[in-house]
């Protein structure tokens, strides 16, 4: 390829696929108050959305469950964890996550 | 910014302040994998213009660098938008989740803040809006930090490209997993929220292996939050049956225990009575023999004692 322009092209289109789920709950649900249930169900999109984002990129390497003392993202979520549940600090919690990463690179070699 | 009055103006660059610096972490994410696409999308053939417009108009990081992957295939413009559309409409949630705390939002305003609305900025605000302290400005300076540090990667991986390729010395790789780790955290306040995570975690995990690939979080998310609200209903109408028997429990044991309480008074009030029952009976014995002695005295004259004895014991 590759004809610059196609691919402008192609990024305006991907611009309005991308765009329109963003905007259109916003635009549809804030102007309206909504039933208590779906008002219940939208608090536990957080949580579950969170979760599911995260268990499988931390549990899962190329398709495959790897618990292995090789699977460092995995490890270094325990003390990540538990700094995020006593300290409630993102700021400390993510440098210790990312000091264990870095310092198990350096010193054993993995990951 | 005329309209905003001078007082004003401290509060809102403070705003600015505060919204910058909570998207430090998120900056800290973003230069290493917008660096990551950067050089990906070069290698692709895609001009450095293109490689920045698709970082800010498309702004969406796992479908910038599938579509640099399929751009490099020679993949055709439609599937790599129809891609683009499955990849990121998992957003929908995001936006959805957060309509609740937007609600005196201008169009123009949610506009703009759909705009950047992405994993880790929706993960940042779902923690802050609810606890109603980030303003408009705030929201807007967060998600404008993230763009820009976004677009700033982008440009450094599509000019410096190949000279640095290793970011895993300084573990940069792991900023946004231990963000969302932290994050998951800081969401869970109840016991039911940590096995909805667990549930939808793992449900996750299960779908992707299955081969469900994007689909996976969107499903996962279904489903966990409808069983969120399933065993909340489910757990709440226990609780409320919980509640009212042990309201009528607490009913039953107040009122036995005034019940004894009054027992008691009434016993102590009957002990009194009884001590003060002889000085109760001489008064009246006295009243019937003062009145004797005033019968008796009417036809004689006054008796000196008789006054002594009535107020004798009266005193």
């Amino acid at each position: 390829m590759t004809d610059q322009t196609t691919v402008f092209l192609t990024i305006v289109g991907m611009l309005a696929v991308t765009y329109l789920p963003r905007v259109l709950p916003l635009w549809l649900f804030s102007s309206r108050s909504l039933p208590p249930l779906v008002i219940a169900w939208l608090r536990y999109v957080p949580v579950a959305v969170l979760a599911a984002m995260v268990l499988p990129s931390l549990v899962l390497a190329e398709d495959r469950i790897t618990l292995g003392g090789d699977n460092l993202f995995f490890w270094a979520a325990f003390p990540t964890f538990i700094v995020a549940w006593r300290t409630k600090s993102l700021f400390a919690a993510v440098l210790v996550g990312m000091g264990v990463v870095a310092g198990a690179r350096a010193v054993i070699g993995i990951g | 910014m005329n309209e905003i009055p001078t007082s004003a103006k401290p509060a809102v660059s403070a705003a600015w302040l505060r919204g910058f610096t909570r998207a430090l972490p998120i900056v800290m994410g973003y230069i290493p994998i917008g660096f990551a696409y950067g050089v990906l999308a070069q290698q692709a053939g895609l001009s450095l213009l293109n490689t920045l417009a698709m970082s800010t108009l498309v702004y969406a990081g796992s479908s910038q660098l599938i579509a640099a992957g399929l751009f490099a295939a020679a993949a055709p413009a439609l599937s790599i938008v129809a891609t683009t559309f499955i990849v990121n409409l998992r957003h929908m949630l995001f936006s959805a989740a957060l309509s609740p705390y937007l609600k005196g939002w201008r169009k123009w305003e949610l506009a703009v803040f759909a705009y950047e609305l992405t994993d880790e900025s929706f993960a940042l605000h779902s923690v802050e809006f609810p606890r109603g302290a980030s303003s408009k400005i705030e929201a807007g300076a967060l998600n404008l930090t993230a763009q820009v540090s976004w677009i700033f990667g982008t440009w450094l991986g599509a000019v410096v490209g190949g000279r640095i390729d290793d970011v895993r010395p300084l573990a940069l790789d792991y900023t946004l997993p231990a963000m969302f780790i932290v994050l998951l955290v800081m969401q869970i306040k109840r016991r039911l929220e940590i096995i909805i995570a667990i549930l939808t975690g793992i449900l996750a995990a299960a779908l992707t292996l299955s081969g469900m690939g994007q689909w996976s979080v969107i499903l996962a998310t279904l489903v966990g939050a409808t069983a969120g609200v399933a065993l909340e209903q489910a757990s709440g109408t226990r609780a409320k049956k919980k509640e009212a028997a042990r309201k009528q429990t607490a009913r039953r044991e107040a009122s036995r225990r005034r019940a004894t309480r009054e027992h008691a008074a009434q016993t102590r009030a009957a002990q009194k009575r009884a001590a003060h029952e002889p000085t109760a009976q001489r008064l009246i014995a006295d009243e019937q023999a003062a009145q004797n002695l005033a019968r008796r005295s009417e036809h004689a004259p006054a008796d000196p004692k008789v006054g002594e004895t009535i107020s004798g014991p009266t005193a």
